[in-house]
């Protein structure tokens, strides 16, 4: 039964349609990178139909930029990652990286996107915008609470693998 | 010389298939509700593709398959972060021989059972007893974990403490 699995795998990684779960995640990134770096076209839109002034759309643009650069190289980072062939505890140590990595995208991410999204809340604000200040409030609050349950998520992730990391290296 | 695909998937094939018992050994051990043996054997082996090019034998072929087997598995226990019970028909009947009457059989059953206690440890005790248990030497041990020899044997003796209390209870 183990052969005939065997063969259809083969024939699947032959023609690239098998993807390791490293793969994924490096490809997850790599779409992030695409969606990041398409965000400064929507910016000349932010003050032509929105009204907002120049620098709230620059701020925009430099936000999907700098996301951009960051999701690129972090999935390069988990391509040339090898964590299958070496020492196991070689291998928890690049997985305590990733895992890392990720926590400090996800913040960085958070703060910075938040901090744009209040910017441009508190100028809907002050023109009185309030169909746009509703969806705002609607989007932060989602945004808050997929943040936060991510971020812990991923924290206890990061510091369960650190103790156990630790505890094979100090015995 | 670049290796030819056909030459690749030869090796490919003859290398999983020498050592499907142990891969199918480790990918039962770590299966759970998250990750099927499905999943993992599949994952175990596109990381053995991928990785067939970049070995240069400098390891024993058997401490390769052995560390991406376990690398793999722990990598993705890691990712769900998480246990569940294991769907195991159809490994009992990769792994055990099929059904017999008379003390073969009762030696079957003990032999499922170990399996099964071995599967309740955590995922770096269940790589040792593992090893332990396929009669690999510490120095081996060492190589595939990366554990010093001292740290592997103080380790293996907790887990079969550990066994021996799970096998107390369950009893």
């Amino acid at each position: 039964m183990l052969e005939a699995d065997n063969r259809r795998l083969v024939s699947q990684l032959a023609t690239g349609r098998a993807q390791t779960a490293r793969d994924k995640l490096s490809r997850y990134y790599r779409r992030s990178f695409i969606c990041a770096i398409l965000l400064p076209a929507f910016s000349p839109m932010l003050v032509s139909a929105l009204g907002f002034p120049l620098w709230i759309a620059a701020l925009y643009a430099l936000f999907g930029v700098v996301m951009g650069v960051i999701n690129l190289w972090f999935s390069n980072f988990i391509s040339r990652c090898d964590y299958t062939s070496v020492p196991t505890v070689e291998a928890l140590e690049k997985a305590v990286d990733i895992a890392r990595y990720q926590r400090y995208i996800r913040s960085f991410g958070i703060l910075s996107g938040g901090a744009l999204i209040v910017t441009m809340f508190v100028h809907a604000l002050d023109k009185s915008e309030y169909h746009t200040v509703i969806a705002f409030v609607i989007g932060l609050c989602a945004g808050i609470v997929i943040g936060v349950f991510k971020y812990r998520r991923m924290s206890s992730l990061v510091k369960q693998m650190q103790d156990e990391l630790k505890s094979l290296v100090e015995e | 010389m670049k290796q030819s695909a056909v030459d690749k998937e030869k090796e490919f094939l003859a290398v999983t298939d020498k050592y499907k018992e142990v891969i199918a050994k480790v990918c039962y051990l770590y299966s759970s509700a998250w990750a099927s043996f499905d999943d993992l054997y599949q994952e175990v082996l596109i990381n053995l593709w991928q990785g067939l090019g970049s070995y240069r034998g400098e390891a024993k072929i058997s401490t390769w398959i052995y560390r991406t087997a376990i690398n793999t598995c722990i990598t993705w226990h890691r990712r769900n972060a998480r246990y569940g019970t294991r769907d195991t028909d159809r490994l009992d009947d990769m792994i055990f021989e099929p059904a017999e009457t008379g003390d073969n059989a009762s030696v079957m059953e003990d032999y499922r059972e170990l399996y099964r206690l071995i599967s309740m440890l955590g995922p770096v005790d269940k790589a040792l007893i593992t090893l332990w248990l396929d009669e690999k030497s510490y120095e081996d041990i060492q190589h595939i974990t990366g554990l010093s020899q001292t740290n592997v044997a103080v380790r293996l003796h907790r887990a079969k403490e550990k066994l021996t209390k799970l096998a107390a209870v369950n009893r």
